[in-house]
C-alpha cells in the first residue's frame, strides 16, 4: 500500500478539522485545562518530593530527641555517653537548632550552627560561614536576605525572649542547589545561638548519631529507645516516607478539588464515545458511500483524535509547566506547599519526572483516541445506505 | 447471462428490521437485466423500493436473498471491503439531497471519492478542476458548497460522481429539488455521458426524466414488486 493513500488521508483530516475549528478549539481549550490541572499536580508534587529528597539527603542517618508529656524537648548532652556504649554507633553529635519567629516579615526563620554536613552540597554565593567559636556575625539563607534587604556587612537585628536586641554582622549568603534547604537560614555560632535562644548548659535541641553500617540504623535506634525511654530516635527513612506520603496526601487534595474540571472532561469525552451528532454520521455514511473503506474512516477519525489530543497534551504540559515553575505554582500552591506560606517568596528547580508524563499522556491521549474512533467505527460498519438515508 | 449485461439481478429481496414489528420488505424478487450504456430508469411513486433497489444495485447495502451481478462479478456476498472498493472504482453516486460535505469547498468536494487512493493531490486536484470546468463551474472551485444555488450543488454532486471514471452512474430523484429548465439540463448531462459509454441508471417519479425519450429502459415498480419492464430502444 503506497504511503500516498495515507498522504491524501491526512490531507483529508485537516481539512476535516479546519471545517469544525471552533467545536474542535472548545475541545483543545478543555482538554489542555484538565491536563494542565493535573500536570501541574504531578509537576509540583514531584518537585517537593525532589527537593525533599535533596535536602533529607544532608540530613544524618539517625537524630535523637527527648520527648516530654508527647513533645519535643530540649535533651540532656550526656545522653550521648550512653548512646556511645551502643555496639556500632561510631559518633554521637549534639546539635544546637531552633526557629526565630520574624514579626516584621511574617517569617519563620531556622537558626542553625556550623559545621556537621551543613556545608556539604551548599554553594555559599557570597562570603563565609561563621566559625564554631566567631561571635556576633551570621551566614544567612537567600529569602532572607531579599526580603530584609540584606547584603554582605549589613546588620542583622534579632531579639532574644528576654526582648534584647542582638545584631549579627552579615558574613555570608545562601546559595543552594535547592532553596529549601536555605532559604530561610541563619548560621551563627554556638555561643551566639545559646544566647539568643536564651538556652540552658548542658543540654542539646537533639543529637546526631553516627552509625558505622547504615543498615544498623534501625536496630540502633531500637536500642537507643530501650536504654532511654523517654527518647524518640529518628530514621531519614521514616522522614522521606513521611515527606512522601505528605505530599501524596496534598496533591490527592488538589486533585479532589479539581475533581469538577475532571469530571466535566470526563463527561465530554462520554458523551464522544456514545455517539456521533447527525452530521458526523451523515458524513462518514457519504464517504462510504463514495467508495472509502471502513478502515479508511477510522484512520481519518484516528488521525483526528491524535491531532486534537496531542496538541492539547502539549498545550496542558507546557501551561503546566509555565505555571509551576515560572508562575510559582500560583493557582494552588498553598494547599500543596503547607508550612511554606509563612515563606516570604518560595521558587521551585524544575524536576520532570519522564514517568510521570508519560503515564498522563497514555491516561489522556489515549481514550481520548478510543472515545473518537470507537463510535466512528460503529458507525462505518453500518451500511452507507442507511447512514445515508438517515 | 448475456455479455452485454453490466447489471443483473436475480429474485433479489430487501427486508429492512427484519423479524421486528417494524418489518418491511423493501424489493421483492426483482430480476432485472440493464446493458452496458443503457439509460435506465427506476420508476414508481414513493416507498415503491427504487431507492432500495438503487443502493443494492450500487453495493449500498446487501440483498436478503437473490442474487446481484455487477460488471460480471456477483457482489451479493462479498466482504465489506470488496463491496467499497467496487462502490469507488465502478460507480458514481449523485444523491436526492446531493450530500455534498459542507464547510469544504466545491473542489475538494469533488475529490472526495479519491482520497483514499494511491492518486497524488495534484493531480486530484487537475481532475477535479476539469471536470467541474466541463460542467461549467470552474469560476466555483473555490465557493464553499454550502452558498451554491440547488443547481449549482447539483453540477457538484455530477462531477463528484465521475471523479473516479465509473462506468456506472446511479442517480436517486436527480430532479427532485430542480425546476424545468434545470430537470432538462441534468437530462441532457446524462445523454452526454451516455453517448460517451457509461451505463446511467435514475431513480425517479418525475415524467421530464421517464418520458424523455433517450431513455432505453424503464422499470417500473410498486410495493417493492417489479410491476413493469417496458425496452424502447
Amino acid at each position: 500500500m503506497s504511503l500516498m493513500k495515507h498522504i491524501n488521508i491526512l490531507d483529508y483530516t485537516l481539512l476535516s478539522l479546519l471545517r469544525r475549528k471552533f467545536r474542535n478549539s472548545g475541545i483543545v481549550l478543555v482538554f489542555s485545562f484538565v491536563i494542565c490541572i493535573t500536570g501541574s499536580v504531578l509537576l509540583l508534587t514531584y518537585a517537593f518530593k525532589r527537593e525533599a529528597v535533596l535536602v533529607l539527603g544532608n540530613v544524618p542517618e539517625l537524630i535523637v530527641q527527648k520527648m516530654s508529656a508527647g513533645r519535643h524537648e530540649l535533651i540532656p548532652v550526656s545522653f550521648s555517653e550512653k548512646i556511645r556504649e551502643i555496639p556500632g554507633v561510631s559518633s554521637v553529635e549534639p546539635r544546637y537548632w531552633g526557629y526565630y519567629f520574624d514579626s516584621f516579615t511574617k517569617a519563620n526563620y531556622t537558626v542553625v550552627t556550623p559545621g556537621g554536613r551543613l556545608s556539604e552540597g551548599n554553594k555559599l554565593l557570597q562570603g563565609r560561614l561563621p566559625a564554631a567559636d566567631e561571635r556576633g556575625v551570621a551566614a544567612i539563607g537567600g529569602g532572607i536576605a531579599r526580603t530584609r534587604f540584606l547584603g554582605i556587612d549589613d546588620d542583622l537585628a534579632l531579639f532574644s525572649p528576654d526582648g534584647r536586641l542582638r545584631n549579627f554582622r552579615v558574613i555570608g549568603i545562601f546559595q543552594a542547589p535547592s532553596e529549601l534547604l536555605t532559604f530561610d537560614l541563619i548560621v551563627i555560632s554556638e555561643r551566639d545561638l545559646k544566647e539568643l535562644f536564651s538556652l540552658p548548659s548542658g543540654v542539646a535541641t537533639d543529637l546526631v548519631v553516627g552509625v558505622r553500617n547504615e543498615t544498623e540504623a534501625p536496630v540502633v535506634a531500637r536500642k537507643i529507645r530501650e536504654r532511654i525511654p523517654d527518647s524518640r530516635p529518628i530514621l531519614r527513612k521514616e522522614i522521606i516516607r513521611t515527606y512522601d506520603a505528605l505530599f501524596s496526601w496534598r496533591s490527592g487534595l488538589i486533585l479532589t478539588l479539581f475533581a469538577g474540571a475532571l469530571a466535566a472532561f470526563v463527561i465530554l469525552a462520554w458523551d464522544k464515545a456514545t455517539g456521533l451528532s447527525a452530521d458526523e454520521r451523515r458524513e462518514i455514511g457519504i464517504l462510504k458511500a463514495l467508495g472509502w473503506e471502513t478502515s479508511d474512516i477510522l484512520e481519518m477519525k484516528f488521525w483526528e483524535g491524535v491531532a486534537i489530543s496531542l496538541t492539547s497534551f502539549f498545550l496542558g504540559i507546557i501551561a503546566a509547566y509555565a505555571h509551576i515553575f515560572f508562575f510559582d505554582a500560583a493557582l494552588f500552591a498553598p494547599a500543596l506547599k503547607g508550612w511554606s506560606v509563612v515563606y516570604p517568596r518560595f521558587h521551585l528547580i524544575p524536576f520532570i519526572d519522564p514517568y510521570q508524563i508519560a503515564t498522563l499522556l497514555s491516561l489522556t491521549v489515549i481514550p481520548y483516541i478510543a472515545a473518537t474512533i470507537i463510535p466512528s467505527w460503529k458507525a462505518a460498519v453500518t451500511d452507507p445506505d442507511e447512514v445515508v438515508r438517515g | 447471462m448475456n455479455a452485454d449485461n453490466i447489471i443483473t439481478t436475480g429474485g433479489l429481496a430487501k427486508y429492512f428490521n427484519r423479524g421486528k414489528p417494524n418489518e418491511v420488505l423493501a424489493v421483492s424478487g426483482v430480476s432485472v437485466s440493464i446493458r452496458r450504456g443503457d439509460l435506465c430508469v427506476l420508476k414508481g411513486p414513493s416507498g415503491s423500493g427504487k431507492t432500495t433497489l438503487l443502493s443494492l444495485i450500487g453495493c449500498m447495502t446487501r440483498p436478503t436473498s437473490g442474487s446481484m451481478v455487477v460488471a460480471g462479478r456477483d457482489t451479493s456476498h462479498l466482504p465489506e471491503r470488496f463491496l467499497a472498493e467496487i462502490r469507488r472504482k465502478t460507480f458514481g453516486f449523485i444523491f436526492q439531497q446531493f450530500h455534498l460535505i459542507p464547510g469544504m469547498s466545491v473542489l475538494q468536494n469533488v475529490m472526495i471519492p479519491l482520497y483514499p487512493t494511491d492518486t497524488r493531490l495534484p493531480e486530484l486536484k487537475r481532475r477535479a478542476a476539469v471536470l467541474l470546468d466541463s460542467l461549467g463551474m470552474s469560476k466555483r472551485a473555490a465557493f464553499p458548497v454550502q452558498g451554491l444555488s440547488g443547481g449549482e450543488q447539483q453540477r457538484t454532486a455530477i462531477a463528484r460522481a465521475l471523479i473516479n471514471d465509473p462506468d456506472i452512474i446511479l442517480a436517486d430523484e436527480p430532479t427532485a429539488h430542480l425546476d424545468t429548465a434545470l430537470s432538462r439540463d441534468f437530462m441532457e448531462i446524462m445523454k452526454g455521458f451516455r453517448d460517451k459509454g457509461k451505463t446511467i441508471v435514475i431513480a425517479s417519479h418525475d415524467p421530464l426524466v421517464f418520458e424523455d425519450p433517450a431513455v432505453e429502459l424503464v422499470v417500473s415498480m410498486r410495493d417493492g414488486l417489479l410491476t413493469e419492464l417496458k425496452r424502447r430502444i
